[in-house]
């Protein structure tokens, strides 16, 4: 698999935690082309998200940013149905993340594991920020 | 740890413990679980400190 560079979000300076999802494989309806019309493919999503640091969070999830919640929100959207490009379901995954206000920056990708023979994948990836 | 101290989290732990060797002045550490998604390689946060 290839390898990710990962932002560096975290800074204490700027009093940012980095919250990520990495390689999160799902099948999605997506694509341009007549062949993939009426079926999923595998797309592998990553999420960097900037947040504000918390100096003490006390161990508890609701003074973090769960990535359990970003992770229902990227299931949430794939299932909505057919997007055409990856382009549209990293925007949509972008405004998600951006639902919690403690959400600076939004870093996404989003790769197809199908769409060229010969290749491991293609995609796209975005940043947002507030 | 003090019994009275506040819980931290598993990273503020590491970093805090990076800072008992008083010539460390910043710490990044970068905690990821591997099981938390089950399709999903890992999830994780990494946290900056400076004293």
């Amino acid at each position: 698999m290839s390898k990710i560079e990962t932002p560096r979000f975290a800074s204490a300076v700027s009093g940012i935690r980095h919250v990520f999802i990495r390689n999160l494989e799902l099948p999605a309806h997506i694509g341009v082309y007549r062949q993939e019309e009426g079926r999923t493919q595998p797309v592998r999503i990553n999420v960097d998200l900037a947040t504000d640091e918390i100096a003490d969070a006390q161990d508890m999830l609701e003074n973090v940013v769960d990535y359990h919640v970003i992770e229902k929100r990227i299931r949430a959207i794939i299932a909505e149905g057919h997007v055409r490009l990856a382009e549209t379901l990293a925007e949509r995954i972008a405004a998600a993340c951006f639902e919690d206000q403690r959400v600076r920056t939004v870093r996404v990708r989003v790769e197809k594991l199908a769409a060229l023979t010969h290749a491991e994948s293609v995609g796209i990836e975005i940043e947002r920020t507030r | 740890m003090s019994s009275s101290e506040a819980p931290l989290t598993g990273a503020d732990r590491i970093a805090a413990a990076g800072f008992e060797d008083a010539r460390v002045r910043t710490v990044r550490v970068r905690v990821e679980k591997l099981e938390a998604l089950t399709h999903a390689e890992s999830v994780g946060i990494e946290i900056e400190r400076s004293r």
